[in-house]
């Protein structure tokens, strides 16, 4: 297909777009609510799931020991979890730092310091501490080392990373069920918008058709309108998703941002919108393209 | 217009008809034959008039030369090459050589009479500047040369017509087909649009025209081909419009 062509298709495709801009405004107005939503919960999963990221490094197990366990069969039950796939690293920590670590938690002063000066109430609380790289196998891991022998109590905290995934996985459904359903209107309008015009058009395809047209120039005009109605449908959502992402994010940071270590911060926004962008991009622009060719291919056959 | 005399030429030069149909039959619906085994055949240069009843089958007949249609039985030969066996690039190709003028006109309302015209240039993908020399050339040749920037809704009948005529001529055809294109036009302006097509026959372009005209088809003293109910009633070198009955 030649330049000038291309030329042409896009001046008549856009006539089209205008000679029903109603319909053509409400398949924009369709798109664009679905990739809102479809905005919405990329950020509430992709945010959730990088919280947990986060999170993961916090979140570890505590192993402790039995009074009689000796420092090699310790440092055995150390290297056998080390083994394990699903944890990331073990850290030992010595009855000494077990109790500055308290001291700091519990925000004790000097006093408390002098107290316990030649006498550590934690003398036989050495243990490990051990990080995942899959909070999810948390409940196998302790269940193995449990097993250990030596091993007394194994603490761990899997309530936050449970919830959460549980909490993704629950909004996932939903915004999957209700996006679906909204593409397949917004395609239905396409392919009606798109049909509507090879009516109103009927007379000048015969007549390009008996011309000598090619099948690439009548049908060109119906791709450029399809392709602009699903690229303005992702346009408008991300010109609207844009700011309020960026705003969201400043107020977690400043509200939360001290909270849990730091960690309870949003993805930044030029990292998600990077992302964001083609995705929401392919999904308009498919929706605008599938309806078309769609039509097309029912409506054009010679 | 020297390019389309030399393509003219070449297209006289072979010893094929034009146009050939052998036993051509037309069925819209299963066993309602339309056209009913039809033969004769159009040679290059032919002026030929194709005359009938209303309903005898002259539209159909067109479309199935231009292709528009396929026959239930039979063959249609254009140049010597089956019609009815041609797909893709070669029915384009075929349909490029065709020029095509209807009763109603078949206008673009939403663009003038330049963009209409220059339309069938840009439907075959010329270039802005071969459309910018091709298009005023025709327009000067059917007289409309100072209505270039008119839109249909504002031009006559007759006017209209010859709009259509440049849009038919402008990709310089080696055959024009005319269905009826005076058909909505009165005496006058129907004469100038017959006289019209037999100008551009004379410069070598292949013309066959369905029309009611009786006075027209009498005084031209052309081939005639009289349709009667899907068949073909008679084909008379130098005829007028009532031989027969
Ligand atoms: N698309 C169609 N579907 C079914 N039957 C058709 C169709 N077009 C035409 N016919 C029938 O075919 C027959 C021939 O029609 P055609 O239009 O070829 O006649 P015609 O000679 O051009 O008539 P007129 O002088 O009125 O234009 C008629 O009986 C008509 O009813
Ligand atoms: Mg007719």
């Amino acid at each position: 297909m030649k330049i000038r062509t291309i030329f042409y298709s896009i001046r008549q495709g856009f006539k089209n777009i205008r000679r029903h801009s109603f319909f053509s405004l409400a398949a924009v107005g369709t798109i664009t609510v679905s990739l809102v939503l479809f905005g919405f919960f990329y950020f509430v999963t992709q945010n959730v799931e990088y919280i947990i990221d986060n999170l993961q490094s916090e979140i570890a197990i505590s192993v402790f020991f039995n009074e009689d366990t000796d420092d090699e069969k310790i440092s055995d039950i150390g290297d056998a979890i080390k083994a394990r796939e699903e944890v990331m690293s073990v850290e030992y920590i010595s009855p000494d730092e077990a109790l500055e670590i308290y001291k700091k938690t519990y925000e004790q002063g000097e006093e408390f310091s002098e107290t316990f000066k030649d006498f550590n109430p934690l003398e036989n609380y050495d243990s490990y501490t051990v990080y995942l790289k899959d909070v999810s196998r948390q409940d196998e891991l302790v269940e193995y080392i449990e097993s250990l022998d030596g091993v007394r109590v194994v603490k761990s905290d899997k309530t936050v990373a449970k919830n959460f995934s549980l909490f993704n996985s629950v909004i996932g459904y939903i915004c999957t069920g209700i996006i679906v359903l909204l593409i397949a209107v917004a395609i239905f309008l396409i392919a009606n918008i798109i049909s509507m015009g090879i009516t109103v058009r009927a007379e000048e395809i015969e007549i390009m058709k008996n011309i000598g047209a090619t099948n690439a120039f009548i049908r060109a005009p119906f791709m450029v309108e399809g392709f602009t109605i699903g690229f303005t449908g992702a346009v408008v959502p991300l010109l609207i998703l844009y700011p309020l992402y960026s705003r969201v994010a400043e107020y977690v940071a400043g509200r939360y941002g001290k909270v849990l270590g730091g960690k309870l911060v949003f993805i930044p926004t030029h990292d998600i919108f990077i992302r964001l962008i083609p995705i929401m991009l392919g999904i308009g622009i498919g929706i605008g393209l599938i309806g078309t060719v769609f039509t097309l291919v029912r409506k054009l056959r010679r | 217009m020297s390019e389309y005399n030399s393509r003219l030429r070449q297209f006289r030069d072979g010893d094929k008809p034009a146009l050939e149909l052998v036993n051509v039959s037309m069925a819209y619906q299963k066993d309602m034959e339309v056209i009913k085994d039809v033969s004769f055949s159009i040679d290059k240069g032919e002026f030929v008039f194709i005359v009938g009843h209303t309903g005898s089958g002259k539209s159909t007949l067109i479309k199935l030369l231009m292709r528009s249609l396929r026959p239930t039985a039979g063959k249609i030969y254009f140049n010597g090459q089956d019609t009815s066996r041609m797909r893709g690039n070669n029915l384009i190709k075929f349909r490029r050589k065709l020029g095509v003028v209807f009763q109603d006109f078949k206008l673009l309302k939403d663009r003038n009479v330049y963009e209409n015209v220059a339309f069938a240039q840009r439907v075959i993908e010329k270039s802005n500047k071969e459309i910018a020399k091709n298009v005023p050339s025709v327009l000067s040749i059917v007289g409309l040369s100072d209505k270039y920037n008119a839109n249909p809704k504002e031009l006559s009948g007759g006017e209209q017509q010859r709009v259509a005529v440049a849009r038919a001529l402008v990709n310089n055809p080696l055959i024009l087909l005319a269905d009826e294109p005076t058909g909505n036009l009165d005496p006058k302006t129907s004469w100038e649009i017959m006289n019209l097509l037999d100008d551009i026959n004379k410069c070598g372009t292949t013309v066959i025209v369905v029309t009611h005209s009786e006075d027209i088809v009498n005084a031209m003293q052309k081939r005639v081909i009289r349709m009667e109910n899907g068949q073909l009633k008679s084909d008379v070198r130098k005829g007028g419009y009532d031989i027969e009955d």
